[in-house]
């Protein structure tokens, strides 16, 4: 049972293969880029590059990067909402503003609805990126080469590695939690005391078995002989000539669509916005 | 190999020893089970060999306790970990990585193996433990005995000298923890230097593996140190006052009076030993009727009869043609097909069946805790969906198998109390009925405590005391024999007497065949979300193949009382 929404995708994609490390950075470097810019035209292009990468090379079933993106989605029409009705706080710009239409007494600006498309825009972006990288990213392997490229020790590269398996577990334990207590008949009563108490409940029984697990891991681990020192590595992840290729390959992408933007004359690269 | 003089053990803040004075040696090729009632320190013992304790649990440690002449006191878990190998109860807690492969190697990159040799050694601890085909595959996707032949394998893996387990078995279905013993003495046969000492409840299957026995008293005191074939044949008798579990042959014979032997080679089958005590009892009437008793199994019929005539009551619990899937998974496969079911009042009915077969679904749709795509479950003819959550939760009970999971207050007295303070007694009745039940139970000095700082087998005993204090309509356990010594078990099973005597309708999901037999009225067999197969113990057992399918073996008793009975009906057809 995996209720996840964005989790790893089993493959032997060109992309699957790549360094973990890698894919992490050039991802963040790309999310970084894309928060300058504040156009629809380039954010979406570049978004729609990166989904292109994600279904091709890296073979993702479509369903799956839907599932994974429908948070994003809906924080980005989140924020489409937000910036398209308040036009003054995002542009700066207000009065006189080209009034695109009106829904009842809500009016759209014709600034507000450039930036909240492109608000909405850049955390599907965000989410594409994020799920290019998670999807294509087998979980051992990213600690792995977090310890050999990142240089993590290896005592918090396990520690976080037995984290990500506790995640399941605990969810089906607050479930578990849930029914025990509402078996026993417990009325909490609402408001914010209620919800304290609930969470009081809820916090112990959770607290002690993740702290009871924690040390039988601990102590399993121990017990075979792992020190965190003198370790051999049966895999070891390395940044190869395909790595290289990617960043090539992402960085020349994401620059060729910004230069077609400018040359087209949409391109609205950051010049103070949301500084001050 | 392992050299204890006068070892003991007292942790930080405690005031008494876990272990004292402990002294015994252990040599290569032995295969010692350690016995020992709840709390008398096996477990510590156990960790004290690899270092555990004092390196990562902080402890006073008296006398020396040493593995191959590594003194545990100065040499870290790291250092001990290449000579020792431990496994441990939970199988979850003790996997680390994601797939079998990786799990294995792990322990090697620990050794600084060089890669080029893991391969190899990977290859052998996986084809050792049976998982070869399982190379590659996610650790999450196997069942519980894999994942406990894995963490064996991964261990191999590392080539120790001794190998320490305790209770490997205890997560486990008959089945899968019959494997695990075939397995260890597979290992040993393999393998003859290598000393195996091993924690165990499930004496019917270890037993056979063991040369000797060492036994714990209730004060960490070592009180017993003989070879198997001693302890559980003629000292039995001791073992039996320690309140440890003994082998059923041994328990029988001293039941019947006559004095155990055992001498089983590893490997044979129980009931082959159990038709030999059968056969020396056939001139011995009064004894043979006093172990006919002792293995008996529950009437099939709960309670009193119905008068002719009078209206038989409905069930008290019933679902009728329930499927369920649960939403959002990868498999579209529903948990329960076109289920029905019915409970009567009285009536103890066992449900047991592989992981994954949807017993716990099948309970949480009785208790109304997940809702069924289609069909519906009445309780007392009532539609469960009509009857409001306070008064559902006031006619059926579910004892959860983390007991923690149900502690709604903050002391041992409140949790009880809590119960009868939902159905509107008086305060002096909660008084006296709560301190009435934690008596019954063993708990009554406890009252004042915090639920979370019991041992677990008394959590597990306050759980289902806050369940049974008040009466029920309907009482669902799940696996309530786990983690029970005999003493509390025999409590325990009392208490389910009580309550179908009390007309309780009582469901227990279990793998414990032993409760089975003894207790349960009818057992359901689950398979796939269908009930396989159900009837009483007595039928149901008999179709072993389809048992062995769902995980489970018929105990011990149940070839006993199979054996004394077919005895009785060629020697004088029915005597009653």
């Amino acid at each position: 049972m995996n209720h996840a929404l964005f989790e790893y995708y089993q493959e032997r994609s060109p992309l699957h293969h790549l360094n973990p490390a890698v894919k992490l950075i050039s991802s963040l470097v790309v999310m970084i880029f894309t928060s300058l810019i504040f156009d629809p035209f380039t954010l979406a292009a570049i978004t729609l590059f990166g989904l292109a990468l994600t279904l091709g090379p890296g073979r993702v079933p479509p369903t799956l990067v839907l599932r994974g993106l429908i948070p994003f989605l809906l924080f980005g029409a989140g924020f489409f909402w937000m910036n398209a009705l308040m036009p003054r706080v995002t542009s700066g710009a207000g009065t006189g503003e080209e009034l695109l239409f009106s829904l009842g007494p809500l009016g759209f600006h014709r600034t507000g609805v450039i930036n909240g498309v492109s608000f909405g825009i850049r955390s599907l972006g965000f989410g594409v990126y994020s799920l290019l990288f998670v999807a294509t990213t087998n979980p051992t392997d990213f600690i792995l080469s977090l310890v050999h490229q990142v240089r993590l020790p290896p005592r918090l590269a396990y520690s976080a590695l037995a984290a990500y398996r506790y995640l399941p577990t605990l969810h089906s334990e607050i479930t578990m939690i849930r029914n025990a207590h509402q078996v026993r008949g417990t009325r909490e009563g609402s408001g914010p005391g209620g919800f304290f108490r609930k969470s009081y409940r809820f916090t112990i029984p959770l607290l002690v078995s993740g702290l009871r697990r924690a040390g039988r891991v601990a102590d399993a681990m121990e017990a075979r002989a792992f020190t965190g020192r003198n370790r051999s590595w049966y895999r070891q992840t390395r940044i190869g000539f395909r790595d290289l290729l990617y960043v090539v390959a992402l960085a020349s992408g994401v620059v060729l669509i910004t230069l077609y933007s400018h040359h087209r004359g949409t391109l609205i690269f950051w010049g103070g916005q949301l500084w001050n | 190999m392992i050299e204890a003089r006068s070892f003991g053990v007292r942790y930080e803040g405690e005031p008494d020893q876990v272990l004292r004075d402990i002294s015994f040696s252990l040599g290569p090729g032995e295969r010692v089970l350690l016995l020992g009632p709840g709390g008398s320190g096996k477990s510590t013992l156990l960790a004290s060999l690899i270092g555990l304790i004092p390196h990562s649990h902080e402890a006073e440690l008296q006398g020396s306790l040493s593995v191959q002449g590594l003194a545990t006191v100065h040499s870290s878990p790291g250092q001990l970990s290449r000579r020792v190998g431990m496994v441990f109860q939970d199988p979850d807690s003790q996997l680390t990585m994601l797939t079998v492969e990786e799990e294995i190697a792990f322990g090697l990159e620990n050794l600084g193996i060089p890669p080029e040799e893991m391969d190899q050694r990977i290859l052998d601890a996986l084809h050792q433990v049976g998982l070869g085909r399982y190379r590659t595959s996610r650790v999450d996707r196997l069942s519980g005995g894999m994942k406990q032949r894995l963490v064996i394998g991964a261990i191999l893996a590392m080539e120790p000298e001794l190998l320490v387990l305790d209770e490997p078995t205890a997560n486990l279905d008959p089945r899968a923890a019959r494997e695990i013993s075939h397995l260890l003495l597979d290992i040993s046969r393999r393998r003859r230097e290598l000393a195996i000492l091993l924690v165990e409840h499930r004496l019917d299957e270890m037993a056979p593996l063991a040369t000797r026995v060492l036994l714990l008293d209730s004060a960490g005191r070592l009180v017993l140190d003989l070879p198997a074939r001693e302890a559980f044949g003629p000292r039995a008798g001791t073992l039996r006052r320690h309140q440890v579990w003994l082998p059923t042959g041994s328990a029988a014979a001293l039941q019947a009076g006559i004095p155990p032997a055992f001498d089983a080679p590893p490997g044979q089958a129980a009931p082959e030993e159990l038709e030999k005590l059968a056969a020396s009892l056939n001139q011995d009437q009064p004894r043979r009727d006093c172990l006919l008793e002792w293995c008996q199994p529950a009437d099939p019929t709960p309670g009193d009869p119905h008068p002719c005539g009078s209206e038989t009551p409905g069930p008290v619990l019933s679902l009728e043609n329930i499927t369920l899937s649960y939403p959002r998974t990868p498999s579209p496969e529903p948990v329960l097909k076109n289920l029905s079911f019915s409970l009567a009042a009285g009536e103890i009915c066992a449900l047991a069946g592989p992981n994954g077969s949807g017993k716990s679904t099948l309970a949480a749709t009785a208790m109304g805790l997940i809702a069924p795509q289609t069909g519906r479950v009445l309780l007392e003819g009532r539609d469960l969906a009509n009857i409001p959550l306070r008064e559902r939760s006031r006619q059926a009970g579910f004892v959860f198998q983390n007991p923690e999971h149900q502690f709604v207050t903050d002391s041992v007295f409140q949790e009880v109390a809590f119960t009868l303070r939902q159905q509107e007694f008086s305060d002096g009745e909660i008084r006296e009925r709560t301190e009435v039940t934690l008596e019954t139970l063993g708990l009554g000095h406890l009252a004042g405590r915090n639920p979370f700082s019991l041992s677990f087998g008394q959590k597990r005993r306050l759980s289902a005391a806050s369940m049974m204090v008040a009466e029920r309509k309907l009482l669902i356990f799940d696996e309530p024999t786990f983690g029970q010594d005999p003493a509390a078990l025999e409590e325990l099973l009392n208490l389910l007497d009580l309550l179908a005597a009390r007309k309780t309708a009582v469901l227990i999901i279990t793998h414990d065949m032993d409760l089975i037999w003894s207790r349960a009225h009818r057992v359901a067999l689950l398979l796939d979300g269908a009930i396989a197969l159900e009837g009483p113990p007595t039928e149901v057992f008999a179709r072993e193949e389809l048992l062995h399918r769902g995980g489970l073996i018929p105990p011990p008793r149940y070839h006993l009382h199979r054996a004394l009975t077919r005895r009785s009906h060629r020697r004088e057809p029915c005597p009653l």
